[in-house]
């Protein structure tokens, strides 16, 4: 009989558990080591601790008397650090980022406002133009901010001379609503995916239990610091003693020297990048970095042992998705032995998958059939909708619309999705905004 | 203090740490070095086998105590030159726990490998906890690295004097990744009861170090087996501030040079003492 295979050195120790809300760890992981960079943009701005937690609580401060717990406030900003500041700054006043693309239509604009009811919007001067043309259908709008100006200074204006314990005292609760996700979507109704404090601190906490980081680590983030990942990967660096680096527009001309230079270990990779990469001209400088992983959903099968060689660290899949967060991930230890098998890995822990077939029966290893999800702190619903979210459920497990299959070592393959969606650790993002369509096919 | 003599042999570990070429020459970069090689990052600036166990140590620092400390000694045996390429794992061991006339001391043995167990370096940390006073002693006692009266009164063969430049603690920090708040924040040096920003122990030690491998070592680090010093006085960035490094050719010990060393600040206090450097034979 074969035996299943499991997670191994699944450190405890470094559980983020024990915080009951990401306000909590934002301001804990802030006050560690205030000199150590938060996020080092690539072009020279480096945000310290220090600076980030104190530009975060002034703007705290500044909302206290504009938002109340439950309110909504849509956020619509470009690849801007001023995101991360809004974003901890409404949480910590209890109330919940709604989250718009900011490439985002009129009418998916319209939708979501409608949607939500916000009280206050925060945007980038374009955003606000359009913004503006809504805000008579959304009474409850009362005022826009506009982020404008040089990087980081977009919200100075507003907070500039407060002092306030908003953040460091936060009342804010495990169950709030952190954040209302519209991903592009291709087609059909756009959905906002509900997500609280519980749902965040869980990917961090898997992530960071599977995968053991140092102080002498930085992540490389090449997604727009507005996107669940790249909050997500600010967060893991903030609670693991490492900084973030914030890539401006993934550039297979760029990429070596960002690594190099700001001493990149560990990058998410998304889309098309790993075959950008392999396009690129090779050079000594592609195996002379200390980059140690890459984390990638749905990592080319046939291009799989050419990333591994020739640049020299592993290339470890991920299976996930907004709704669900982390579902699974290659086992550590088995890295280089499941290079181009396709395998997306185990559940991680706490997480169940079942594979089932059209009368939700399980099926037997080698079969495929559809996962279904069950663990703790999945998303809290649809917004809106909730009709989907009920659709989506099945007896307290939730129906991901992909198709997998597992071996006899209980090790799951990606089938194929019905979702026109890339799945990523926590994310879902759409072949046109990454330029990539290999995801979407047969793995 | 209270002391839990279960802790001694307390283990930490550091995930893998990979050197890049950047990274060696960024290191040699901050501490001004001029050496070539080093500035190429073919090879690393001897104190920069600092850096990858340095995690472990204090995380088994902290489980021994939470009380305000200071850099008390560093002793480096280097068996191999970290070069690009390699990959490190660390592990950091409670070493010993002793009183000592100025406090107790705290030692913490480390050994950095690469993943075929080939060793690189071992250190022994000694953190000086002032004031505290403990009536044992845990654990083994550290070996000696002290430089005898009769060598010191004689002239030093080489001497050295490098200037500090006033971002010198903050570009060490991030070199280093050690972002303590005395050495970059004059508000947070003055909490500690200095009057200035405080210069990381490890960065003097680098300064003194650049003397030994310029004169003691003729420019080629990678004979340097052995770099050992006590930091007998904190260092503070003033203008003006320079570290100047006496060398005594003090012993041959198993065919191998020994060199005794002692550094002074711009104002004249012995900031090392007890240092010593050994070289291949």
């Amino acid at each position: 009989m074969i035996e299943r295979v499991s997670h191994r050195n699944v450190c405890d120790s470094s559980s983020v558990a024990t915080f009951h809300t990401i306000v909590g760890l934002f301001v804990y992981g802030c006050s560690q080591e205030p000199e150590r960079p938060a996020i080092l943009v690539e072009g020279g701005l480096t945000i310290t601790r220090r600076e980030l937690l104190a530009r975060t609580a002034r703007f705290a401060g500044f909302l206290a008397g504009r938002v109340r717990s439950g309110d909504r406030v849509v956020v619509m900003l470009g690849d801007r650090i001023e995101f991360i500041v809004a974003l901890l700054g409404i949480v910590a006043n209890r109330a919940t980022l709604v989250s718009i693309p900011h490439t985002a239509q009129e009418t998916d604009v319209g939708q979501i406002l409608h949607e939500n009811a916000p009280t206050l919007a925060i945007a980038g001067t374009q955003q606000a133009a359009l913004l503006k043309k809504h805000r008579t259908n959304v009474p409850s709008m009362r005022d826009i901010l506009i982020v404008e100006g040089p990087e980081p200074e977009g919200l100075t204006e507003f907070g500039h001379s407060i002092s306030s314990d908003v953040l460091h005292d936060s009342a804010c609760r495990r169950d709030d609503l952190v954040t209302l996700n519209y991903s592009p979507r291709v087609t059909g109704v756009k959905r906002g995916r509900m997500l609280d404090h519980g749902w965040w601190l869980r990917v961090l906490d898997v992530d960071q239990r599977l995968y053991q980081r140092s102080s002498q680590d930085r992540q490389l983030c090449c997604l727009p610091i507005c996107s669940v990942l790249s909050v997500l990967q600010l967060l893991t660096s903030l609670s693991t003693r490492g900084s973030l680096i914030a890539m401006r527009a993934m550039s297979a001309s760029r990429f070596w020297d960002v690594v190099r230079n700001l001493d990149a270990t560990e990058v998410l990779s998304y889309g098309s990048m790993p075959a950008t990469l392999l396009q690129g001209k090779p050079g000594t400088q592609e195996r002379d970095h200390r980059m140690r992983i890459a984390f990638h959903a749905g990592v080319p099968k046939d291009l799989h042992c050419e990333l591994a060689e020739r640049f020299g660290f592993d290339w470890l899949d991920n299976y996930g998705n907004t709704e669900c967060g982390l579902m699974s991930r290659v086992p550590m230890h088995m890295a280089r032995e499941l290079i181009g098998s396709g395998s997306i890995g185990l559940e991680v822990p706490d997480v169940e998958i079942r594979i089932v077939d059209e009368a939700g029966n399980d099926v037997a290893d080698g079969i495929v059939g559809a996962a279904l999800v069950r663990g703790p702190n999945l998303f809290r619903g649809y917004v809106g909708h909730p009709d989907l979210t009920s659709e989506g459920m099945r007896g307290g497990w939730y129906c991901t619309g992909d198709l997998l299959r597992r071996d006899e070592r209980g090790l799951l393959y990606f089938i194929g999705s019905n979702e026109d969606v890339n799945r990523h650790s926590g994310e879902s993002i759409a072949p046109s905004q990454t330029g990539d369509s290999r995801f979407t096919g047969p793995v | 203090m209270r002391f839990d003599s279960s802790l001694l042999g307390l283990e930490r570990r550091t995930a893998e740490f990979r050197v890049s070429s950047v990274r060696l020459a960024q290191f040699a970069a901050t501490v001004n070095d001029t050496n070539p090689r080093h500035l190429a990052g073919d090879v690393a600036f001897p104190v920069f086998a600092t850096i990858p166990p340095m995690q472990a140590a204090m995380e088994v620092l902290s489980k021994v105590t939470d009380l305000p400390r200071l850099h008390g000694e560093h002793d480096i045996r280097l068996y191999k030159p970290i070069r690009p390429g390699v990959r490190l794992f660390s592990r950091a061991v409670l070493h010993g726990v002793r009183p000592s006339r100025a406090g107790v001391t705290v030692a913490i043995r480390t050994e950095t490998a690469d993943a075929h167990g080939d060793l690189f370096d071992q250190q022994l940390l000694t953190t000086l906890i002032p004031g505290a006073t403990l009536p044992h002693a845990y654990g083994a006692d550290s070996p000696g690295h002290g430089l005898p009266e009769d060598v010191k009164s004689s002239a030093p063969k080489f001497a050295a004097c490098f200037d500090m430049h006033e971002d010198q603690t903050r570009r060490y920090c991030e070199a280093s990744r050690d972002y303590s708040e005395y050495t970059t924040r004059l508000e947070a040096a003055r909490a500690k009861g200095f009057d200035g920003l405080l210069v990381h122990g490890l960065l003097t030690m680098a300064f003194a170090c650049r003397a030994v491998v310029q004169h003691a070592c003729s420019g080629d680090s990678t004979i340097l087996r052995r770099l050992a010093c006590r930091f007998t006085a904190p260092v503070i960035l003033t203008p003006g501030q320079a570290i100047s490094t006496s060398l005594w050719q003090w012993d041959v010990e198993e065919h191998r040079p020994v060199f005794g060393f002692e550094s002074t600040d711009a104002r004249g206090s012995v900031v090392i003492g007890h240092g010593r450097a050994e070289l291949q034979s």
